[in-house]
């Protein structure tokens, strides 16, 4: 007897053995193929909305609409609160540059004839 | 429309899926019982490689399914025996700190399951020789090393060629022919010793 003619009649015997396997376990492994098809389901569904979050491909789920709301109202707070900052520190680097040609005696002539810069000069010196 | 082909296309592919699992999931049992020598194992282990193949390549063309899904169960298979090894290691060193002999009135016949006594019907003596040598087949390849059972498995009873079972064995197909022989020699030897006529 060749090996292709001896392993053909070892696997008809073990072919005859998968019909007797025991309910418990045929049951369970029907659960697992089951639970297997529904993952694959939810692995190639198409993109669409399911309540209020996006669902696309193998499981993947993007925030909702009112998850982004609250995400761009964030962005928009934080973008203020940098401008507001950047707004600041541009003024302070203007008053030291000021102050810098006041004691370096490099302001021009005209300034002192600036009546606002009068009044800014005695509140500072203040 | 699109959605429609895309809806049919899904449909058939998991279809496809369901059938191609429906058909190997009880010799998948086998093959892993035969790993593992665990029946609750088993299962776990054929559950977990359905779930991968679904999650991972449910997509893939179902003439790749068989290679695709041979080499996920024989990769749970190795992965189970590394976390047995890991377990096995912390459990030896945590019980070396235990206190000795806590279990010295358990008797291992209270585990032992009473097997379902549903084979009624038939000639008894035939029924008999057939769970015999069915029990032979087993406890022969059980007894193969774990190399050359799984290429006379995935050769023979999965029916993969020499190139597909190779690459789920993740070997040369030079050793899958080698590990075939052998496996094959080794059986007729093991049965013939237990008096097993095929």
């Amino acid at each position: 007897m060749n090996e292709s003619d001896f392993a053909a009649k070892i696997v008809t015997r073990l072919n005859e053995s998968l019909g007797q396997l025991d309910g418990p376990i045929v049951r369970r492994l029907a659960g697992a193929r089951a639970r297997a098809i529904t993952l694959a389901r939810e692995a190639d569904r198409p993109m669409g909305w399911e309540g209020d979050v996006l669902v696309w491909g193998r499981g993947n789920r993007a925030p909702g609409v009112s998850w982004l709301l609250i995400v761009l109202a964030l962005l928009f707070v934080l973008t203020g609160f940098f401008y507001w900052e950047r707004i600041q520190q541009q003024r302070g680097g203007d008053f030291a540059e000021i102050d810098a040609k006041l004691l370096a005696d490099e302001l021009p002539i005209d300034v002192y004839l600036d009546n606002g810069f009068d009044v800014w000069l005695r509140q500072s010196s203040e | 429309m699109a959605w429609g082909f895309s809806l049919g296309a899904l449909l058939a592919s998991s279809r496809e899926l369901a059938d191609f699992l429906a058909g190997v999931e009880r010799r998948a049992f086998k093959h892993a019982l035969f790993a593992v020598r665990d029946e609750a194992l088993a299962l776990d282990v054929v559950q977990d490689a359905m779930l991968k193949l679904a999650e991972k390549y449910s997509g893939k063309p179902a003439a790749e399914y068989p290679m695709l899904f041979q080499r996920i169960l024989q990769n749970t298979v190795r992965d189970h025996f590394r976390r047995q090894k890991v377990r096995n290691f912390w459990s030896t060193l945590i019980s070396s700190f235990g206190p000795a002999g806590q279990d010295q009135d358990h008797d291992p016949l209270e585990t032992l399951e009473v097997k379902g006594s549903s084979n009624f019907g038939g000639d008894p003596a035939a029924r008999m020789e057939q769970a015999q040598t069915l029990q032979g087949i087993e406890e022969a390849l059980e007894g193969l090393p774990a190399r050359q059972r799984q290429a006379f498995l995935l050769r023979y009873w999965e029916d993969l060629d020499v190139s597909e079972a190779a690459a789920a064995m993740g070997c040369s197909e030079g050793s899958v022919k080698t590990h075939c022989f052998r496996a094959v020699r080794a059986l007729a030897v093991v049965l013939r010793e237990k008096g097993i006529e095929l």
